[in-house]
């Protein structure tokens, strides 16, 4: 099929917009010095907090994000409209907003914080726990949305044959539901932890932003802006950098598993 | 009984089905019915896909549902079986590991369920595609598949909802005849849903028709098919069907107009009846005839559709003679030429007496 003509010019417009920041961000940056700002300990540190994080904060979202989607796509429970909307929350809600919500809830003060403390003596604000909770609240719908929609594109036949065939429920989600979810699942993952990664609002406002604890990558790229915009563009790179690498090295592998 | 028993009310939305029937244990049923009359839903019924609204349905000896003591067996403990009329074969694993998939289900270990997978192949001329995905294979390939699939389950029941509907027309009779092998040489019981009178007529023992998701004529194959109370069935078995109370002459439409024809059993005037005719026993004139046929009436041509060497004439009723509207009726080419006949246009029909067979009537017809 022979695309329309004037589709190119909006698109083109659309293009623009997400490439010409990054060109910017490379006019502006110092080439020469670039290595040695990338290799500060605070930039190698920020950056091995934050792949650690975010790789958490994906694992996390995996292990309660898909049995999350099955439950919204499959289930016949009351209140699941509701509980759709809510899975959005955090997609529509600032980050910063996100995280004063968890900070009232695990905060020192909030109900959360003080059964955590009480019964555990576990304080998770300004904490690298905190961060990964703050990356999993906002990542989670980039997973469990996109997982649900695939599964109601599929519908339940393969499913409902799986049972008439003699398998239980349980078999059926681990040897029907999930295989043919993987594709759904790799490009999900992907995205959660991109956004896990660049994650900021929830972050600062929840965890705090002390070096080598909470201090990720965005977190370093705002404090340097304010005193050394060369290292601040720097450390942007870097995460322009891997967020390109996992987008372009990850996502191809995922879709080649599909049928 | 060993076999199925169900007696059923199920509602879908503002649709209710409402069943009672029994399958003897080794018998295949065929179940005819438009599209809507409540097939599909009595199969997820029996499947125990859907939860019935009340009722009882009994298999092999054991009680599936039972509302009244609120059983519900789920899907996976009912042996029963299901194909339907796409083969939806597990796209992410193999042929072999299909059809071994419901024997590990059962229990079995992974060599046994491959073994077992392998000799269900066989059952269905299907070994050499052991290996093989399912976009590496055909549409009747994958069919006999996942009609392999389906008996490695070892189901007491086996549900087949239009298993040759979307096959072509090379591939369907090979699966009909491989499908009556495995049903028939197991004497497996099985209901079929279909809409392919051949279909019924190779594989059912019997033939039950639904209309507005109650049965309303059920019986041996060739005596429904041949014999059809219903004008549902008649469609089924390419023939016409005009119902009406009997009378010394034949039968009266509602309309009053008078139809001679043969009784074919004993009825009483003023019975319900229905009188069946072939479309190649209609005459077609655009003027009316005199002449021996008893039965002459107009009617508009609504269609022509070719049918085999001839062409099929499908009418529309003229004002006042409602149960005209659908009747077909079998002409040559040529006739379809020389009378000039096209859609709107004006003609007669023309039944001889004897070729109309009187038959009572279902309550519903």
């Amino acid at each position: 099929m022979r695309l329309p003509a004037l589709l190119f010019v909006p698109a083109a417009v659309a293009v623009a917009l997400l490439v010409l920041p990054v060109v910017g961000l490379l006019s502006r940056t110092d080439l020469r010095r670039l290595p040695e700002l990338v290799s500060s300990p605070a930039a190698v540190d920020a950056l091995w907090l934050s792949v650690r994080t975010s790789a958490t904060a994906t694992g996390l979202c995996l292990v309660v994000g898909v049995p999350l989607a099955v439950v919204l796509a499959r289930g016949r429970l009351p209140g699941l409209r509701l509980l759709r909307a809510t899975v959005l929350l955090p997609l529509v809600l600032p980050p910063v907003v996100g995280g004063l919500a968890l900070l009232y809830l695990l905060g020192r003060n909030g109900f959360g914080g003080r059964l955590l403390e009480a019964a555990l003596g576990i304080r998770l604000p300004f904490t690298t726990v905190a961060v990964v909770l703050a990356q999993t609240f906002v990542a989670m719908p980039f997973l469990v949305i996109g997982l649900e929609g695939a599964l109601r594109t599929a519908g339940a036949r393969y499913e409902a044959v799986a049972a008439t065939l003699g398998a239980r429920p349980f078999v059926v989600f681990r040897r029907v539901t999930v295989p043919l979810l993987l594709p759904s699942i790799g490009s999900g993952l992907v995205l959660t932890f991109a956004r896990a990664l660049g994650e900021f609002g929830a972050t600062i406002t929840f965890a705090g932003n002390f070096p080598g604890t909470t201090q990720t990558l965005p977190l370093l790229a705002y404090q340097l802006a304010q005193s050394d915009v060369d290292s601040s563009v720097a450390v942007s790179l870097l995460l322009v950098a891997l967020a390109l690498l996992v987008i372009t090295l990850v996502r191809p592998r995922v879709i080649e598993g599909s049928p | 009984m060993t076999g199925l028993a169900v007696d059923v009310v199920a509602r879908r939305g503002g649709f209710a089905l409402d069943v009672r029937m029994e399958v003897a244990s080794g018998e295949v049923v065929a179940v005819l019915g438009r599209n809507g009359a409540g097939k599909s839903t009595l199969l997820s019924v029996l499947a125990g896909l859907v939860r019935p609204e009340t009722g009882h349905i009994a298999l092999a000896g054991r009680v599936l549902t039972d509302t009244g003591r609120r059983v519900h067996v789920p899907p996976h403990r009912r042996g029963v079986g299901l194909l339907a009329q796409d083969p939806l074969l597990f796209p992410h694993l193999s042929v072999l590991a299909n059809v071994a998939f419901g024997p590990s289900c059962l229990g079995a270990s992974r060599r046994q369920s491959e073994d077992a997978a392998r000799h269900w192949l066989s059952e269905v001329d299907a070994v050499g595609l052991a290996g093989r995905r399912r976009w590496q294979l055909s549409g009747g390939q994958a069919q006999r598949v996942a009609l392999a699939r389906a008996l490695a389950a070892e189901p007491d029941l086996l549900l087949l909802d239009e298993p040759f509907a979307a096959l072509d027309v090379d591939a369907a009779p090979a699966l009909r005849a491989m499908t009556r092998r495995v049903l028939r040489g197991a004497s497996r019981t099985a209901l079929l849903v279909t809409h392919d009178p051949l279909d019924a007529l190779v594989l059912a023992d019997r033939v039950i028709v639904l209309s507005e998701g109650r049965l309303v004529e059920q019986g041996p194959t060739r005596s429904v098919l041949a014999r059809p109370r219903t004008r549902f069935s008649a469609g089924v078995a390419g023939l016409n069907l005009i119902a009406g109370t009997a009378g010394p002459h034949g039968l009266a439409t509602p309309d009053g107009t008078r139809l001679a024809g043969l009784r074919q059993e004993p009825v009483t005037d003023g019975d319900p009846v229905v009188g069946v005719f072939a479309p190649s026993a209609v005459a077609v004139h655009v003027r009316r005839p005199h002449g021996s046929p008893r039965n002459v009436f107009p009617a508009l041509v609504a269609g022509l559709e070719p049918h085999g060497d001839v062409i099929r004439l499908r009418v529309a009723a003229t004002p006042g003679l409602d149960w005209v509207e659908g009747l077909a009726a079998d002409v040559t080419p040529a006739a379809v030429a020389d009378l000039a006949l096209e859609p709107g246009t004006m003609v007669w029909l023309a039944v001889k007496a004897t070729e109309v067979a009187v038959h009572p009537a279902p309550s519903r017809a």
